[in-house]
């Protein structure tokens, strides 16, 4: 119901563990934002469309879409970070009266900007294609979550549409009295006035369900059986190994040709023999 | 035997702390959501400084479940439930929001700790909320490369966030539950026990 982006699928990203999946996603996205420059984060985003149209079947126009959201905060980000950089200015780009913009101050500004965007990137691609359920699975099975959280979180989930339900009892209930009223303090206190009600009366529902599952013996043999149980494959852990080769490569490249900046740009540089 | 188990009784999770952690954080998860989408539009109008002002209702799951349930590592566990909601209804912070959970969660749960998970009172909930505003920064540090920017902005961006944290952090969590409190839905977890 709310995991609407989920897209079913078949594709070598739907098939993936979603615990290895997840690793492989957060090393590629922990890259970018160990560089400086433009041109690393620039890359991991090109290897995010690739990764999703290829080995996931979704459509870069979706992606696009997904970045739509961020495009505001990403270009106020640019703007700050240009404004605000600290480091050494010594190109200067132009000015408008007494506001120097600096070539590095464009150039980090566009490296936390483009971060932004392959974070909102990999992550529509990691819901894109991971099952809920599965995740929870994975979650057990590979990440040794302890069963019973994981259920508590199913249950929790299934729970959503009646705090919806819920919600529109009240906002009747107040209509009804004629407790309606228009402006932004009355939206403040409707928030206080309708929120308090409906979070007692989704913990007086989750006790309900606590004692019937209490009663159902929840928690008690540590002996459970699964409908659906994840495993790893061969393949996943080759995804694995190539997110982290690809990790390495590329910062690795770019010293090669100086193009990337920052304390581990050196250290890459130094190995690369530039 | 039964001394044993009593003494560490206080420690152990029931099932209905687990499922109302599980609720308020799926809850708060959704929440989170849309201010995420508040606070994306409002960064034009505050500046990335003033607009951590709004930060610290981030906060509140690791101080508002923790104070309600008094349970070892909810804090921890109730900031990364809220997050991967976050993550998986569609947040454009995506998988930053599921780390930037973890972050805040370790350091509310960290101050918790440091009172033994006993102490509760009005201070250690705003020192969560501050804690959590603490690592998030640390976390926030590495992520945009904060140590790229001019001194006085970095320490803004520290600062700015922490009265933040305390109010929409702190209090507001104690106010939630102790109105949640008086309602008198709240009286089979601890701190319904407590307030008896």
């Amino acid at each position: 119901m709310i995991f609407r982006n989920y897209i079913e699928g078949n594709s070598f990203l739907h098939r993936i563990n979603p615990v290895i999946k997840l690793l492989a996603f957060s090393l590629l996205l922990i890259v970018p934002t160990l560089f400086l420059d433009p041109i690393t984060p620039a890359c991991f985003l090109l290897l995010s469309f690739l990764l999703a149209s290829l080995l996931g079947k979704i459509s870069p126009l979706r992606l696009v879409r997904n970045m739509a959201v961020f495009a505001l905060l990403s270009l106020g980000i640019l703007m700050f970070n240009t404004l605000f950089f600290g480091g050494d200015k010594i190109n200067i780009l132009f000015h408008l009266g007494p506001l120097y913009i600096y070539r590095e101050g464009i150039f980090f500004g566009l490296s936390v900007a483009l971060r932004l965007l392959c974070v909102t990137t990999y992550s529509a691609v990691f819901v894109a294609t991971t099952d809920p359920t599965l995740l929870a699975s994975s979650l057990v099975h590979q990440a040794r979550l302890s069963h019973n959280i994981a259920y508590a979180i199913l249950a929790a989930y299934r729970f959503l549409p009646i705090l919806q339900r819920e919600l529109s009892q009240i906002r009747d209930a107040h209509h009804i009295r004629g407790g309606y009223r228009e402006g932004f303090a009355a939206r403040l206190s409707r928030i206080r006035r309708y929120g308090i009600p409906l979070l007692s009366n989704g913990i007086r529902q989750a006790e309900r369900m606590a004692i019937s599952m209490d009663a159902r013996g929840f928690g008690i043999s540590s002996g459970r059986t699964y409908y659906r149980i994840t495993k790893t494959k061969f393949s996943d852990y080759v995804f694995l190994v190539s997110a982290l080769a690809i990790s390495v490569t590329i910062p690795l490249i770019l010293a090669r040709f100086g193009l990337n900046s920052g304390f581990l740009a050196g250290v890459a540089e130094s190995l690369v023999g530039q | 035997m039964k001394q044993e188990k009593e003494k560490k009784g206080w420690a152990r999770w029931k099932t209905v702390d687990l499922i109302v952690t599980a609720v308020l954080s799926v809850a708060f998860g959704l929440i989170f959501l849309a201010y995420g989408l508040l606070y994306i539009a409002l960064v034009p109008v505050f500046g990335q400084v003033g607009i951590m002002l709004f930060l610290g209702f981030y906060y509140i799951i690791g101080v508002l479940v923790p104070y309600i349930v008094r349970r070892p590592g909810a804090a921890l566990l109730a900031s990364l439930l809220a997050a991967f909601t976050e993550l998986l209804a569609g947040s454009p912070f995506g998988i930053a929001a599921v780390c930037a959970g973890l972050v805040q969660g370790a350091g509310a749960e960290a101050v918790f700790a440091i009172g033994r998970w006993r102490n509760y009172r009005w201070y250690m909930l705003i020192l969560a909320a501050v804690a959590s505003g603490i690592f998030a920064f640390g976390y926030e540090y590495f992520l945009f490369s904060y140590g790229a920017l001019s001194e006085g902005v970095q320490l803004g961006l520290f600062f700015v966030r922490m009265p933040s944290a305390a109010l929409l952090g702190g209090l507001l969590a104690k106010g939630i539950a102790d109105a949640l409190a008086r309602t008198g839905v709240l009286r089979s977890v601890a701190i319904g026990k407590a307030r008896k």
